[in-house]
């Protein structure tokens, strides 16, 4: 079977006035198509980097990264902006809704980019927020906002999605429903979703985990049987 | 608790300069433009009254002109000069008259005599005079070719013109300024055509008169011109200088009438002389003419003595001649018939011979035969024939004989007779002779006499000739005399003047535009420093803002709420104070010498000295300071009285609002979806629209302004001579013409010109709250004027020429005058006299003032006849010069003004206050820019988030860019919206400001300008957004989403 995701030999290395950092040193490995893939490390190990790169929001030193057979690695500008378009759907820590827009509206706004996109009430509906459509950002609570960007991001029907660290800004039960929301439209959609976190406990949700140590994989596991959210204790 | 500053603090101060270069250059960019402005307008009427001070003090311009009707003295320059409180008095002489160039031309000149110490004369080419028959000229209308050029004291002038100048000609040595003469006006005057050409400087030995027009002084206090200080030393000298001219012009009339008086009996006295003289001289020529004739008489009687005599004896002579021409013919017929008979007689007695021989052959024939025969008969017979014959022959021969002896009698008769005759005819001859001779001697002596009664006529003539002319000049003497008399019982007591500086024009128009700076002053740097503080507020905001978290951080740390603000504020108070001073000199360089050289086709008599206001530089500081520092501090005070903890955290996100258009499903709900997120985050910042809707309307109303100052100004030339006065050529003549002559000249330049308008040209003065302002009259009777000045009023509606005992003037003269159809304008001549017209029509006009009138109006008020020196003309040529110089050269006119020359000459004075307006509108472009380049850059920054997101999300990079400046293009339209009314008010408020008085500015702002205001606003936009479309594109969204607030 074809990998969907195949990272080859990834290196990034930051050159700010002369001082060298690397932030990916030759890292490889796949993710499969459907996974939940957890990319777990401590602050600055690489794993924003990493997503990043994925995410084609910031190209490489030297490796390749594969999307199916695109060599997205090899994407120019204006590629990478369609491949971000059509391709990826990104949750932030922090939410990045358009404050200036109603939770509605901040779905829409990603659903008129895509090419066969979802409705976007339907997708804020499937977040549990029908209720909220017409509320601005500051309307709503964190974990809200949060769905609000997942419904966002799933509303493009991407063919991957990228999370990173999505709980970060909530607290422990907001943050364990938002997880159980991805696992779940992943489960129910076959969406592949890559979760980058600090806190190892959640690996346990993931179908591979990949540990990132000092900008290199240092580990890549394959979880058999990955928990669900409910029963994960952090 | 202040902290002591070291150097990581320090530090950070510096790099935060380093780091943020942008917002550090808008805020010195703004401060800059607005004190720029203000202090660079405010300084320029100080810069232009100091200019005009230096001048004026340099030359030495008089504070007192006093001026008496009768003329001054040396004595009463000095009883003026020894006046407490004045400094120096001096004698001046001015006198108008009509010149001729050496190039041909001719001008009303006005001269003036020369001071080393009072109205200096400043050389721009060329030297003064050294010698009485030189002279300098003006250097606004002659440029230093006109050197080694000959002015001419024209004949035309009357008889006292011609006798105030010592010299006929005077050579140009130099072309110079007079401080008398600070713009371009030269003055009037009441020879042709009432308005003076050009100044010309004379030595006061060029000028023969025996008194001074004025007398010219310096005070002893002064003050800076347009001074308070200087208004109240004026007026403390007024009394004193009038009471002294009044009371020596008293003198001066009695002296003068004294004068007039002794020279009168002088002249009765030489006139009594004469007249006896005359009649002395004339008794002897005429007893001389009549002895004279008296022998002429006789001379002529005695040829005529002689001739009768004479002729008495021709007529002797010729009875003389024709008895001997009688006897002549007598005695030849005489002698012929004697001749004849003595023929016949011959002729007879040889016929009888011949009978006789022949009878007597024919006897002897016979007898021969007889004897032959033997017939004793026949032989006696014709013996006794023969007898006969022979006595016949002899009685034949006594006949012949006594024939003879008769004839030769006869004959000696005749000759008797002949002699006598001849002798006759001798004696004859000799009287002939002796009568020609006698003949000769008469006509001889005739022809002397006649020469000698000619002789006699021409004296006789060349006396009475003589007698009669001296007869006249005696009666003309008489009445001269009669006419002295009658003049000096009418010699009025001098009327004095006393005029300070505020009567000479230039002085007083140089006062008024110096203030119409200030007037500009008054608005536009408020405006700017508005703007600036908006803009330093905004930033300052932005950047508190942005450091919230560090200035937690610090707080926590423990530094003071001062120290932490100082930072801010000195941020702002150091990039203000930077701006603020580059400002100031940048400002006070510039806009003086713009507006210097805008009116440098008026004034320009000296270059600019520009001031340094230290005053003004404090004051444009302390507010420079005021909007940066200032507003920094108000905005920081609200951050920092906050805990630190709540500082460190993030800030709750403003809320979003809807929109008043949301409550419009009809147009919202049709709205692209990125649409409406524009509009809701127009209306979000509420502090950010105002000011770029104030920048842009700003910009907007800047540019509108400027360019609607380039259409009022722009047009004048072209309305008022294409429109108003449509005249080609003002036609001055040397004299007045009549109609005929008119008509003469109406068809000797038919060629030349398509219609010619006969007009009497003059000035008078209204008095108004502004001052005195010299109008242009105009009195015609042709109806064809209605061709040359189109009279009509500013919405087009024609005026009609006035009626008699009307008047019609020019709109600006109107409002000045503050009067209106219907009323009456009081008006004074040039010899104070004043009178009322009432005013039946008021038309637009731009350049000078004018009244119209007909002559009968003309005459009421100026008490003579008008006199047709000038003439409007248009002509269907094109080369209008070649026109003006064949009227001048072949059709007697003496000057030619070509209405082109002037309309180009306006048009030059105007271009160069397009100076003005460049200025304006690059502060415009500078004012949008900033404005634009900051808000947009703060815009940015301060969402830098939510536009990371979106190109996260996949937006294109033109989707980003019009997702951002969409919003700019919405205000932009508002501001500019707002701008135009803004503009037109500026433009109006800025045009009531520029008030030169012998324009009026037609307030009018093109429809292009418009567009162009708009397009260009916008052409800002559009390249502040390019500019910033670079930024956006360089916003990296990986570390734009790491940040945390």
């Amino acid at each position: 079977m074809v990998p969907f995701i195949r990272l080859v030999d990834v290196t990034k290395i930051y050159d700010t006035q002369g001082v060298q950092v690397a932030a990916l040193r030759g890292g490889s490995f796949e993710i499969g198509r459907g996974e939940i893939c957890v990319i777990v490390g401590q602050s600055g190990a690489g794993k924003t980097t990493l997503l990043n790169i994925l995410g084609g929001m910031d190209t490489l030193t030297s490796g390749k990264v594969f999307l199916e057979d695109e060599e997205v690695s090899a994407y120019g500008r204006r590629q990478l902006t369609r491949y971000r378009r059509e391709d990826i759907g990104f949750v932030f820590q922090f939410y990045n809704l358009i404050p200036n827009l109603t939770a509605l509206e901040n779905v829409e706004i990603a659903t008129e980019l895509a090419r066969t996109p979802f409705p976007a009430d339907r997708m804020l509906e499937d977040v549990g927020l029908g209720e909220r459509k017409n509320n601005f950002p500051a309307q709503l609570s964190g974990g809200e906002q949060q769905r609000v960007a997942i419904a966002r991001a799933l509303a493009k029907n991407p063919k991957l999605m990228l999370c990173d660290e999505p709980t970060g800004a909530l607290d422990y039960s907001t943050g364990k429903a938002v997880l159980k929301l991805l696992q779940d439209l992943s489960r129910e959609k076959g969406m592949t979703v890559v979760i980058i976190t600090h806190n190892s406990a959640i690996t346990e949700m993931g179908d591979r985990i990949v540990r990132i140590k000092s900008g290199a994989i240092s580990s890549v596991r394959i979880n058999e049987n990955p928990k669900p959210i409910e029963e994960i204790e952090w | 608790m202040v902290t002591r500053p070291h150097a990581a603090w320090r530090k950070n101060r510096k790099r935060e300069i380093r780091r943020s270069l942008g917002r550090y250059l808008a805020i010195m960019a703004i401060v800059a433009l607005g004190v720029g402005f203000f202090a660079g307008l405010k300084v320029t009427k100080r810069a232009m009254v100091e200019t005009g001070d230096a001048y004026i003090t340099t030359c030495g311009m008089y504070d007192e002109r006093l001026i008496s009707t009768l003329g001054l003295t040396n004595d009463d320059v000095t009883a003026i000069g020894e006046l407490d409180g004045v400094r120096a008095a001096e004698g001046g002489e001015t006198v108008d008259f009509l010149a001729e160039l050496s190039d041909g031309t001719s001008y009303v000149l006005e001269a003036h005599s020369i001071s080393d110490t009072i109205n200096r004369p400043s050389l721009t080419a060329g030297r003064l005079p050294t010698s009485s028959d030189e002279c300098v000229v003006d250097a606004h209308v002659f440029d230093e070719d006109a050197i080694g050029m000959r002015i001419r004291v024209s004949d035309e002038n009357d008889e006292d013109t011609q006798d105030a100048f010592a010299c006929e000609e005077y050579t140009v040595v130099g072309v110079a300024n007079s401080v008398c003469y600070l713009n371009i006006e030269r003055g009037t005057t009441k020879l042709a055509g009432g308005k003076i050409g050009a100044f010309v400087y004379l030595p006061a030995d060029g000028f023969s008169l025996d008194y001074y027009t004025e007398i010219y002084v310096l005070l002893q206090n002064g003050g800076e011109i347009f001074s308070d200080a200087y208004k109240s030393a004026v007026s403390d000298m007024e009394q004193p200088l009038t009471d002294t001219l009044e009371a020596r012009s008293e003198i001066r009339y009695e002296d003068l009438k004294a004068d007039a008086e002794d020279q009168i009996a002088d002249a009765e006295e030489t006139y009594s002389d004469s007249l006896d003289d005359y009649v002395t001289k004339r008794n002897d020529a005429y007893e001389e003419l009549f002895e004279a004739r008296d022998e002429l008489q006789d001379a002529a009687r005695q040829i005529a003595a002689g001739w009768a005599k004479l002729n008495k004896k021709a007529t002797q002579l010729d009875d003389a001649k024709a008895q001997y021409e009688e006897g002549l013919a007598a005695y030849e017929q005489a002698e012929s018939d004697l001749q004849q008979q003595e023929a016949d007689a011959e002729a007879q007695f040889a016929a009888s011979q011949q009978a006789l021989d022949a009878q007597r052959a024919q006897l002897e024939n016979e007898l021969a035969q007889a004897q032959a025969a033997g017939d004793a008969v026949q032989i006696q017979a014709i013996q006794a024939q023969l007898a006969l014959l022979d006595a016949a022959q002899s009685q034949l021969d006594q006949q012949k004989a006594a024939a003879e002896a008769q004839f030769a009698a006869a004959e000696a008769q005749l000759a008797a007779e002949k002699s006598t005759l001849d002798a006759a005819a001798q004696q004859i001859e000799a009287a002939d002779t002796q009568l020609a001779a006698g003949r000769k001697e008469l006509s001889v002596s005739g022809d002397q006499l006649d020469r000698r009664m000619r002789e006699y006529l021409d004296s006789e003539a060349d006396a009475e000739a003589q007698l009669a002319e001296a007869r006249h000049e005696l009666s003309d003497a008489k009445n001269e005399i009669d006419d002295a008399k009658a003049d000096l019982a009418d010699l009025e007591n001098a009327d004095c003047y006393v005029l300070d500086r505020t009567s000479n024009i230039g002085y007083s128009c140089f006062e008024n535009d110096s203030s119409i700076v200030d007037g500009i002053a008054r608005v536009f740097p408020v405006f700017f420093f508005m703007v600036a503080a908006l803009v330093c507020m905004t930033t300052m905001a932005r950047m508190v803002e942005e450091q919230r978290t560090q200035i937690g951080t610090l707080k926590a740390l423990g530094y003071s709420n001062g120290a932490i603000a100082w930072k801010y504020i000195s941020y702002s108070a150091s990039a203000a104070s930077v701006g603020g001073t580059l400002g100031f000199f940048g400002g006070t360089k510039l806009f003086p010498w713009v507006i210097w050289q805008a009116y440098g086709m008026l004034y320009g008599f000296a270059p600019l000295v520009y001031v340094l206001d230290w005053k003004l530089l404090a004051i444009s500081l302390a507010v420079a300071l005021l909007c940066s520092a200032g507003v920094t501090f108000v905005s920081c005070r609200t951050e920092m009285t906050r805990m630190p903890a709540e500082l460190m955290r993030p800030k709750t996100p403003k809320e979003g609002k809807r929109v008043l258009l949301e409550r419009v499903p009809f147009i919202w709900n049709r709205l692209n979806f990125l649409k409406k997120v524009s509009i809701r985050n127009v209306f979000r910042y509420k502090k950010r629209m105002f000011m770029m809707v104030l920048g842009i309307g700003g910009c907007t109303a800047l540019l509108l302004a400027g360019m609607g100052m380039r259409d009022s100004i722009r047009n004048i030339a072209a309305d008022q001579f294409g429109n108003i006065m449509k005249y080609d050529f003002a036609i001055l003549f040397d004299a007045a013409k009549d109609e005929a002559e008119m008509d003469d000249f109406r068809s000797e330049t038919s060629g030349l010109l398509s219609e010619c308008v006969f007009v009497c040209g003059d000035t008078l003065e209204v008095p108004t709250k502004a001052g005195e302002k010299t109008v242009n009259v105009i009195a015609t009777g042709d109806d064809a004027i209605a061709d040359m000045i189109d009279l009509h009023e500013d919405d087009g509606q024609h005026v009609d020429y006035p009626p008699d005992g009307s008047v019609v003037i020019s709109d600006k003269l109107a409002s000045v005058a503050g009067v209106s159809v219907g009323d009456t304008i009081t008006v004074r001549l040039s010899d104070s006299t004043q009178c009322s017209l009432p005013v039946s029509g008021i038309f637009e006009n731009y350049v000078y003032h004018y009244m119209l009138m007909t002559p009968a109006t003309y005459e009421s008020i100026f008490g003579k006849d008008c006199e047709y020196e000038s003439a409007l003309a248009s002509s269907a040529l094109d080369d209008v010069h070649d026109v003006s110089a064949r009227l001048i050269s072949d059709c007697g006119a003496s000057n030619v003004t070509v209405s082109a020359d002037i309309r180009d000459r306006v048009s030059n004075m105007m271009i160069s206050l397009d100076y003005i307006v460049l200025v304006v509108i690059a502060c415009a472009a500078a004012l949008a820019f900033v404005v634009l380049f900051n808000l947009s850059n703060i815009n940015i920054t301060e969402r830098v988030r939510e536009i990371a997101t979106i190109k996260v999300l996949g937006f294109y990079h033109a989707e980003v860019s019009a997702y951002v400046f969409r919003e700019n293009i919405v205000l932009t339209v508002i501001g500019a919206a707002l701008g135009l009314p803004l503009g037109v008010w500026l433009h109006q408020f800025v045009m009531s400001q520029i008030n030169f008085d012998i324009v009026k500015f037609k307030v009018v702002i093109a429809p292009a300008s418009y567009f162009i205001a708009l397009a260009t606003t916008f052409a800002f936009t559009v390249t502040v957004d390019l500019i910033m479309r670079k930024k956006l594109a360089g916003i990296d969204m990986v570390e734009s989403l790491k940040a945390i607030e």
